[in-house]
């Protein structure tokens, strides 16, 4: 019995010792990474990229689609070649070179993205009607989609687009390697909703802290949003949604007030048709997060635009003036300051910035501000003709 | 009992160690898989760079539409200029350069990984827009926007025999093929040769008719000409008989489906359609079938249509007896009685709808009614006439020679289409006297 059990557990060990391994041989795969082709048609591109990605930040720049880079679940595009560049030279000289001024060379060395891929079209929600503008993963990747779409002579669109979503995910990129304060995640508790973010104004968004609808798809998203909007934006396009964040906000059903999500417009102000129906009150003063020319405004009555709060403080004391009775603000009763939220989260990233990654993101904005006001792409192009 | 136990998996044990490091993967590849993947890389993309580069790419975005034709040039520098003329950027020559590569992934695959204006259009996600943009129920514009053609523009490289690459898109795994064209072809004249083949269908008779050779059943193929046909079993008592749908492309050598159509038969079994190349007669034939227009005697015994006769293709018998007609009756009626036309329709006689044959003379309607018979083959056609109109009886009574030339139309004829895809020109010839021969042309 004992013998059975013993060449039992022989031929057992025998069977599973019979198939180790000898010592592996050499990779069967390339090891050398592949140089650029001097023959290649996109070969000063190419060197220039090496020059000034793969080399000092060890980065590759996926500028010809990959898609197994991507989420098959969407129908994407490759971006242009002519677009792509543009935007590699952008991207390097208003994101890199933005915190190469700020604190040197090895921040980005040691905390950048290590792929940026872009994309041509926009990842299309058909079931939202969303689409994605950027993607950071993991703290390694950076996608940008809707490249294709690039207008160099619209700053605001390039803006919206572009530069604001470089700069969010890697805000992304920034707290998944060092956790910002939990503190952020609770002020705006309970008005986070990821399911319908996309129909919620942007004035009334602000009145409730959250500087765009976006960020009030999740707490992350907010943070984010509070970093790359505080970066990139104008000083009258962040004025302006203070100025929304200090109104109250309805669609002139009570119930709907301050609640977000309706389909109806959100207005901020009204008067009386009839002074003797005080009840019977005339709405008017919409938001947008943006217009056709990709900046945030306020709607008028008759559809008039106003991108900055002197324009529509004229437009209201002018209204105020011609309609009898005069006009009123809507009742801010959500029982939030909203300037005061939204401050509180930029001094939060503040203090973050300085105290995790001794950032100055005051000095860090103005320097996005200035490089993004006077870029000149030609000179940039001028850097890859130049490559040898 | 306990013993027989112990023995059977100490067997199994011992078979098992002794097959279990058998070798024989070096037995088969010289090569490593990683080095047969570089290599099969490098083969196609030297494949499609050599001898000019040039190929024409037959390419299909989904099953919905037809399937496109570009002509592509590769060079080794990694760029390939895309040309074309498909309608969705408005049917005129257009060319554009762009990026290729042939990468590893899950095989050896061909990326178009930059942007074209041309091409991607078909893989863009945007909305569909324009005059042929798909429309619902209620004729009102789908918005495809998340989706758009959805076409690859990624391609496993299946096959390569040196003038033909099969490659199959890599989300949709839809075929493609590229065929190598000679290294001094013009891009623009070579579509232009399928852009005509394209346009030389007839916008008015739009059903053609596929014949199996086996059986000689013939079944209507509607829309043919936009590439998308679809196949109503002919002249099908069967309630049951399904239409079915398919797309395909016109090449200079034909037109192929992008996947065999199965037709089904009168008797519930099928059978399959695919690659149709120009035959001697000008019809698309394939190993066992041939697509055509409609035998003439069909649309001729349509009451719907119209034809005129075309006076620079009568035989010589036939021109004669028409100017002897004319003259004659300028003679008898004055100079303005000239004979200007000769159509075919059918024409209400007494509320009767009949056919007729009709004379303009002059500004006079000179009508014969009567009948026409066509065979079952729609090959052959009887004309006679029963009864003329007031016009046409005074001059039969006082112009022989109208009567003369009127009477070639009530004869026994063969007929036959001009061009055997497009039946808008009709030739008769008299079975009686070969002689008389004339053209008929649709009007309607």
């Amino acid at each position: 019995m004992k013998l059975h059990k013993i060449l039992l557990m022989a031929a057992c060990a025998l069977s599973l010792a019979s198939c180790y391994e000898e010592e592996l041989g050499p990779t069967i795969f390339p090891t050398d990474p592949e140089p650029v082709d001097p023959n290649g048609y996109t070969y000063k591109f190419d060197k220039w990229v090496e020059q000034n990605f793969l080399l000092p930040y060890n980065l590759e720049f996926k500028y010809r689609m990959e898609d197994i880079e991507s989420d098959m679940n969407y129908n994407l595009v490759p971006a242009t070649f002519d677009n792509a560049r543009d935007l590699c030279l952008l991207t390097k000289y208003l994101w890199f070179d933005t915190y190469k001024e700020h604190c040197g060379i090895d921040f980005l060395k040691t905390y950048g993205p290590r792929i940026l891929h872009l994309i041509g079209s926009p990842a299309y929600n058909p079931s939202t009607g969303t689409e994605i503008l950027g993607l950071a993963e993991g703290g390694l990747k950076v996608t940008l989609f809707k490249v294709n779409e690039m207008n160099l002579n619209d700053i605001n669109q390039l803006n919206e687009y572009y530069f604001r979503t470089m700069h969010h995910e890697f805000g992304h990129i920034l707290h998944q390697t060092k956790s910002y304060p939990t503190e952020f995640n609770l002020l705006s508790t309970g008005r986070y909703d990821s399911g319908s973010w996309q129909s919620k104004p942007i004035g009334l968004m602000a009145s409730q802290g959250l500087i765009t609808p976006y960020a009030s798809s999740e707490a992350r998203e907010d943070f984010a949003e509070t970093i790359a909007n505080y970066l990139t934006r104008p000083q009258e396009q962040l004025d302006l949604i203070l100025w929304m964040a200090d109104q109250g906000w309805t669609t002139g059903a009570e119930e709907e007030e301050s609640i977000g999500g309706s389909d109806s417009p959100y207005y901020c102000y009204y008067y009386l048709a009839d002074v003797t129906k005080p009840e019977e009150k005339t709405y008017f003063l919409t938001s947008e997060e943006k217009d056709w020319t990709n900046r945030p405004c306020m709607i008028g009555e008759k559809n008039e635009v106003f991108y900055t709060v002197a324009q529509v403080e004229a437009y209201l004391e002018k209204m105020n003036t011609t309609i009898e009775g005069g006009i009123f603000p809507v009742t801010d009763n959500d029982q939030i300051d909203g300037r005061d939220m939204i401050l509180t989260k930029q001094n939060i990233v503040r203090t973050w910035f300085k105290d995790e990654w001794d950032l100055d993101f005051d000095k860090l904005r103005e320097i996005v501000q200035t490089r993004q006001q006077n870029f000149d792409i030609e000179a940039l192009r001028a850097e890859i003709d130049a490559v040898e | 009992m306990n013993k027989k136990l112990y023995i059977i998996p100490l067997l199994a044990a011992a078979s098992l160690s002794m097959s279990s490091c058998e070798e024989s993967a070096g037995s088969i590849f010289d090569q490593s898989a990683a080095e047969r993947l570089e290599q099969s890389k490098q083969d196609y993309a030297d494949a499609l760079c050599a001898d000019g580069g040039i190929w024409e790419f037959q390419y299909f975005a989904n099953h919905d539409e037809p399937g496109y034709v570009f002509v592509c040039e590769f060079t080794a520098d990694g760029a390939v200029v895309f040309h074309t003329d498909h309608k969705w950027i408005g049917s005129t020559y257009k060319s554009e350069k762009s990026l290729w590569d042939v990468i590893s992934d899950n095989g050896t695959v061909l990326s178009f990984n930059s942007f074209n204006t041309l091409f991607h259009i078909f893989s863009d996600p945007a909305n569909i827009i324009g005059k042929d943009a798909p429309i619902n129920d209620r004729k009102e514009d789908i918005d495809e926007t998340g989706y758009g053609h959805e076409g690859d523009y990624e391609f496993l490289l299946m096959d390569n025999d040196g003038q033909s690459i099969r490659l199959m898109g890599k989300k949709r795994s839809l075929i493609a093929w590229l065929h190598r064209l000679p290294a001094d072809t013009d891009p623009q004249a070579y579509l232009k040769s399928i852009s005509d083949i394209r346009n030389s269908f007839s916008k008015k008779f739009t059903t053609l008719c596929l014949t199996e050779k086996a059986t000689g059943a013939r079944y209507d193929m509607a829309a043919f000409a936009t590439g998308v046909p679809s196949v109503v079993p002919y002249l099908s008592t069967n309630p049951y008989a399904q239409t079915v749908k398919g797309n395909g492309i016109f090449t200079t050598e034909g037109f192929r489906f992008m996947n065999p159509l199965v037709v089904t038969r009168m008797d519930d079994t099928t059978w399959e359609v695919s690659d149709f190349t120009w035959n001697e007669e000008g019809a698309l034939e394939s190993e066992n079938a041939i697509i055509s227009a409609q035998a003439p005697g069909i649309n001729l015994a349509n009451v719907s249509r119209a034809w005129t006769l075309d006076k620079t293709t009568m035989s010589e018998s036939m021109t004669v007896a028409h100017d002897a007609a004319s003259a004659a009756l300028q003679a008898a009626a004055g100079s303005t009685y000239k004979l200007n036309a000769v159509d075919l329709a059918f024409n209400s006689n007494n509320g009767e709808l009949l056919f007729s044959v009709t004379l303009i003379v002059g500004r006079r309607t000179c009508r014969d009614f009567g009948t026409i018979v066509v065979n079952e083959a729609g090959t052959e056609a009887t004309i006679a006439f029963t009864e003329a109109n007031k016009a046409s009886a005074d001059f039969d009574a006082t112009v022989p020679e109208y009567t003369a030339f009127k009477a070639l139309f009530s004869d026994d004829f063969t007929i036959e289409n001009i061009n055997p895809m497009n039946p808008e020109s009709i030739v008769f010839t008299s079975k009686t006297n070969p002689e008389i021969s004339f053209t008929f042309i649709n009007k309607k």
